[in-house]
């Protein structure tokens, strides 16, 4: 009797929080009916490599979502990472090249961050800067490769990151779980977590109670520049090659998994159970467009719906429509 | 006394100073500088553009945003020409029209009524419009008009000087008469400058934030069907930097991005000093993707400078 009282508590505190989860499930069984193919192994396993890349794009804006800012750059930073992976590995080896790209995701971000606090920039502001961050990191990728390709690294344990296999899982969804539970443990368990929520939650609140603003705001970006340059290497060791214009999209992708999964975009709200939830709803999402045969061009449509939707039933929740 | 007022001068029209700066050490670049055909290439250069930062002086005073012009001036292209090829012009121009409104009113419903973030939203609706000029034109490719009139709408030349130039100046003289004049322009500012007390005030504040976003749309709408008609094609991945350009000139020209202030003129000296910058890039022969890396910084600079600027103000206050 009080166990099952227990589970049914357990049920509602997972209804409530995450009604996302259900949708995710219905999305599933629905996808499932239609097209048996959907749960073949395989397949399962190829939603899980392409929701890599764009989950941990989606896990780093997370850490800038709830911190009540917006990071827009993340795509460009997708690019220009996996264009420096790769043409790096040559000159200086595998293991240099990774490090060095890994430190200007971080110096980008960390540029991202020194901007937004000196200009002590409200959320729009966030947004249009790293908006021209975007556009700058573009160009950057553009002049470094001149418009072109470049073919990827043959590396065996460069091609591993993107398409190898631990037992039956892939190596870059094992990596993205790994980095999303040390992530959501960082928000929910550790002090300095917590204080990130708070900043989202009421810049000012924050500002009076002492806690070092600017340190935190600039600390998110960084992590979300390193999650992208991370997923940069699981996108070019899998498509082996970087193209100028790889990542272009990315941020929107992002965006949109982290609405869908339920973090609100004010800040302050949500976790990264809600992110890793939106990234695999958009997976599920995307894998059954193109099994269904739709154009990525017109996956665009339908991408700009669901992100509106879910916003609008976010807003409709909290603040009910007004006239 | 004299210093002073000078300093003042220096102050207010600062912008302006900036342009003319920028225009005459141009002009050491090249003996074709001062040439006709080369002021006139500069104002072709910068009209459609042009038009569309007017459009968006509009909705970021009114207080919110406005990303998806590109997609929108792409979308207006191709829906132009393909009516124009099918139906005509006129059915080509109402269609537009409802276009335009049918924009404002979706984009107004989501901000105010489902009170969703204007980026939000209107990122949403970049991607969204994107994807429909892609269905438009089926698998990509750019569509042509069918014969030789729907180019000479904007390039036929009058006294040396293509027609998008007249457009693109009578736009700004309609939209600053709009702003300054007009119970429109006055109560878009009012509503930007502070929402609630204008709403207190009496002011139909649904009404004008719908107008501003209308009227942003108007000058994509505008800018696509002009764009169109200059390139003699529309392609549905056309004008993808025009809200990186717009949103800079308009914030060059020293409207606030917190909304309630700003000026068509400000958006106008923002339009040719970023224009004059295009100009003396493409005459040194600078790649167009270093040129990319430029507006980018020139972006994120404005920004910073403008909300220095303005943070400097309140903590003096």
């Amino acid at each position: 009797m009080e166990n099952n009282k227990h589970s049914r508590n357990i049920f509602v505190f997972i209804y409530k929080n995450y009604t996302m989860l259900f949708v995710l499930i219905f999305l599933i069984i629905i996808t499932a009916i239609i097209s048996p193919a959907f749960l073949n192994a395989q397949n399962i396993m190829n939603i899980f490599r392409q929701s890599a890349v764009m989950g941990f794009v989606a896990l780093g804006m997370s850490f800038v979502i709830l911190s009540g800012s917006f990071d827009m750059s993340v795509g460009s930073i997708v690019t220009l990472s996996g264009i420096l992976a790769i043409s790096l590995q040559p000159f200086v080896g595998l293991f240099l090249a990774i490090i060095l790209t890994l430190l200007v995701g971080l110096l980008i971000g960390l540029i991202n961050g020194l901007i937004i606090v000196g200009i002590k920039a409200t959320q729009g502001d966030s947004f249009m800067v790293t908006f021209g961050m975007l556009t700058f990191i573009q160009a950057i990728a553009l002049i470094i490769t001149n418009g072109t390709s470049i073919v990827g690294s043959d590396n065996p344990i460069y091609v591993f990151i993107g398409n190898g296999d631990i037992g039956i899982l892939p190596f870059s969804i094992i990596l993205f779980a790994f980095f999303a539970i040390i992530m959501q443990l960082f928000m929910s368990k550790t002090l300095q977590g917590r204080k990130i929520y708070y900043i989202g939650a009421n810049l000012e609140v924050a500002r009076l109670s002492g806690i070092n603003i600017r340190a935190y705001k600039v600390f998110t970006y960084m992590i979300s520049g390193a999650m992208s340059t991370i997923a940069a290497f699981i996108m070019t060791a899998r498509v082996n090659g970087a193209t100028p214009k790889a990542g272009a999209g990315l941020e929107f992708d992002a965006v949109t998994a982290i609405v869908v999964g339920g973090i609100g975009l004010k800040g302050g709200e949500g976790s990264i159970i809600h992110t890793v939830i939106g990234v695999l709803i958009m997976g599920v999402i995307s894998n059954s467009m193109n099994m269904i045969g739709i154009s990525s061009q017109n996956q665009l449509l339908v991408k700009g719906i669901i992100l509106i939707a879910a916003v609008s039933m976010d807003s409709i929740k909290k603040k009910g429509l007004t006239g | 006394m004299n210093l002073k007022k000078l300093l003042g001068f220096i102050n207010t029209q600062k912008l302006v100073i900036l342009f003319f700066i920028i225009f005459i050490s141009s002009s050491f670049l090249s003996d074709y500088y001062f040439t006709f055909t080369n002021i006139v290439n500069l104002f072709t250069q910068v009209s459609l553009y042009g038009i569309v930062a007017c459009g968006m002086t509009f909705i970021v005073i009114s207080g919110e945003f406005d990303i998806s012009v590109g997609s929108i001036m792409a979308l207006g292209a191709v829906i132009a020409v393909s009516l124009y090829n099918s139906a005509g012009l006129f059915i080509s121009i109402i269609t537009l029209v409802a276009l335009v409104l049918i924009i404002g009113l979706i984009y107004s419903f989501l901000v105010i009524k489902i009170k969703i973030n204007s980026f939000i939203a209107t990122l949403a609706g970049m991607v969204f419009f994107r994807g429909v000029a892609f269905l438009i034109t089926r698998d990509g490719t750019p569509i042509k008009p069918n014969d030789g009139f729907y180019q000479k709408i904007a390039m036929t030349s009058l006294w040396g000087i293509p027609l998008v130039v007249y457009y693109f100046l009578i736009f700004v003289a309609i939209s600053a008469f709009v702003l300054k004049k007009t119970t429109l322009g006055r109560n878009i500012y009012a509503t930007g400058s502070s929402y609630e007390t204008a709403k207190f005030a009496g002011v139909n504040v649904v009404f004008y934030k719908t107008a501003a976003f209308t009227i942003c749309a108007l000058g994509a709408v505008f800018a696509g069907f002009m764009m169109a008609s200059r390139f003699n094609v529309a392609a549905p991945i056309a004008a993808d930097d025009a809200a990186l350009s717009a949103l800079s000139a308009v914030v060059l020209g020293g409207t606030s991005l917190s909304g309630g202030s700003g000026s068509v003129f400000g958006t106008l000296i923002g339009v040719m000093i970023l224009g004059l910058i295009t100009n003396a890039l493409n005459m040194l022969g600078v790649n167009s993707y270093i040129q990319l890396a430029i507006k980018g910084l020139l972006l994120i600079l404005f920004i910073s400078i403008e909300r220095y600027s303005k943070n400097r103000v309140t903590t003096n206050t």
